[in-house]
């Protein structure tokens, strides 16, 4: 059995007085690879926030047995139109890193077929490039556990499957993915292990 | 030549020169947070507040730029505590805290009998005012920037990008958030005195509007900025010195004219791009 990762215990979580997720268990080990599934409203980000430690369980825990190391690509990458190119958002990723950053850079980027992007402003990407370099910076991050919010959501079909075949790249035993889909290609042409979250039906 | 260097053996001259290359150097530094983090709402609450650090000094006799920072700092202070809005932003709080101000300023303008052509000194400022203890100030509020920029370079980078990215990543987003909600305060009241509360922009938002025309990044951004600055900065006061003008309204007008020259560089590169 690979190493225990993450462990969610019968978490409960909201915003305020809404409870969104309710005694929720899940366990996350090295390797694993699953698809967040679930309707609007089911949890899904608000469980993302409760992992990356962003908002706090109502009750319940949220154990990281080997402390949290977590990297997060969101839905849709920020676009406004300010300075900041490719290469510094995948530097991000080695922030309290002392690796090579250049050769850590490179590869992150080579990973995801994005080194032609290096000198490029981030703002000015087009939809799958943004969510090839985000996916990047996680990697530049070499957390063990990568979480990724829809990232074929705004993507037109030919980015869609080449993203696809990304992810099957980078799903390796060496890190775990869960990544939030409504996407039915996603779904089945990944195949990996599917969590459903229902939305709650008392709200 | 020769009248230019006798000008700048006089203390003032001399004051005003070295004042004007440090702040036009590192205070487009903070501009980049300003432009970055929409602080423009809260810009104008902190000029407002200079205003109001104006009429106090003159009516009660007091040193101009310690009352302006103490009361800009207070403001920031009290946004904080009143709260974001809904849609994450500061602009509800400081509008509240921009008509306070002024009207506070009107009252003891009113009160204390204070002249209207005694506040002008506030509204347009002059760097040949400054004293060595306002020197003083700028070289430690120059540093503490630099400082912060260059130590939290990447948390603020991650920032900037993305708050909840850098939440994720472990960044204090809050803590950061409000350093640069006071060193905006310290840099705004201090500009207050080289070009004046109404031309503050002038001086440290667009240096940043028309390096961000062709930056190539966050690192370019920072460094084009503080260049430009510079460059405007020194002619600036040259050319107001050389014509016996005012630097503030030279300086402005430099700054326009390097916007709408970086705006026009930027049209002819993208056609170019275009046509490639």
């Amino acid at each position: 059995m690979l190493p225990l990762l993450l462990c969610l215990d019968h978490v409960s979580a909201g915003y305020g007085e809404k409870v969104i997720i309710k005694d929720f268990s899940l366990s996350i080990n090295k390797g694993d690879h699953i698809l967040l599934l679930g309707p609007n409203g089911s949890g899904k980000t608000t469980l993302f926030r409760l992992i990356l430690g962003i908002i706090q369980p109502i009750k319940g825990n949220v154990l990281f047995p080997n402390g949290r190391s977590v990297s997060y690509a969101r839905q849709d990458p920020p676009s406004s139109p300010f300075p900041i190119s490719v290469e510094e958002v995948v530097e991000m990723g080695l922030w309290r890193s002392g690796r090579d950053k250049e050769r850590t850079i490179d590869e992150a980027l080579a990973m995801t077929d994005a080194l032609h992007l290096k000198k490029r402003l981030f703002h000015s990407l087009s939809g799958g490039e943004r969510q090839r370099v985000s996916l990047a910076r996680c990697l530049a991050q070499n957390s063990p556990l990568i979480l990724l919010d829809e990232p074929s959501s705004f993507l037109d079909r030919e980015s869609r499957d080449s993203f696809i075949s990304l992810m099957e790249k980078v799903a390796t035993k060496d890190r775990a993915i869960i990544a939030i889909t409504h996407d039915s290609s996603v779904i089945e042409k990944l195949g990996w292990k599917e969590v459903h979250l229902e939305r709650r039906k008392d709200e | 030549m020769n009248r230019l260097l006798m000008l700048l053996s006089l203390k003032p001259i001399l004051y005003g020169l070295i004042g004007m290359l440090v702040s036009g150097t590192v205070f487009p530094i903070c501009g980049v947070i300003i432009v970055r983090n929409n602080l423009m709402p809260m810009r104008y609450m902190l000029m407002h507040g200079v205003i109001l650090g104006g009429i106090l000094s003159v009516s009660l006799s007091l040193p101009l730029l310690p009352i302006t920072i103490f009361l800009n700092i207070l403001l920031v202070l009290i946004m904080v505590k009143m709260g974001k809005g809904k849609d994450g932003s500061l602009g509800s709080s400081s509008t509240a805290m921009m008509v306070f101000t002024m009207a506070l300023a009107s009252l003891f303008s009113h009160i204390s009998g204070v002249p209207a052509k005694d506040t002008l000194e506030v509204l347009w400022g002059s760097p040949y005012a400054l004293t060595l203890w306002d020197l003083f100030i700028l070289f430690f509020l120059a540093a503490v920037t630099l400082l912060y920029i260059t130590l939290f370079f990447r948390p603020l980078s991650m920032i900037f990008f993305d708050k909840e990215v850098a939440m994720s990543m472990g960044v204090k987003v809050e803590f950061h958030n409000t350093l640069m909600l006071l060193l905006t305060a310290l840099v705004v009241s201090v500009s207050m005195k080289m070009v004046g509360a109404l031309l503050i922009d002038t001086l440290v938002i667009l240096p940043v509007i028309g390096a961000g025309k062709r930056a190539k990044g966050l690192k370019d951004l920072f460094v084009r900025a503080s260049l430009t600055g510079f460059i405007l900065s020194l002619s600036g006061y040259f050319i107001s010195l050389w014509f016996n003008l005012p630097a503030s309204g030279v300086l402005a007008i430099l700054s326009v004219g390097t916007y709408l020259l970086e705006s026009l560089l930027e049209t002819i590169s993208n056609r170019r791009i275009k046509n490639a």
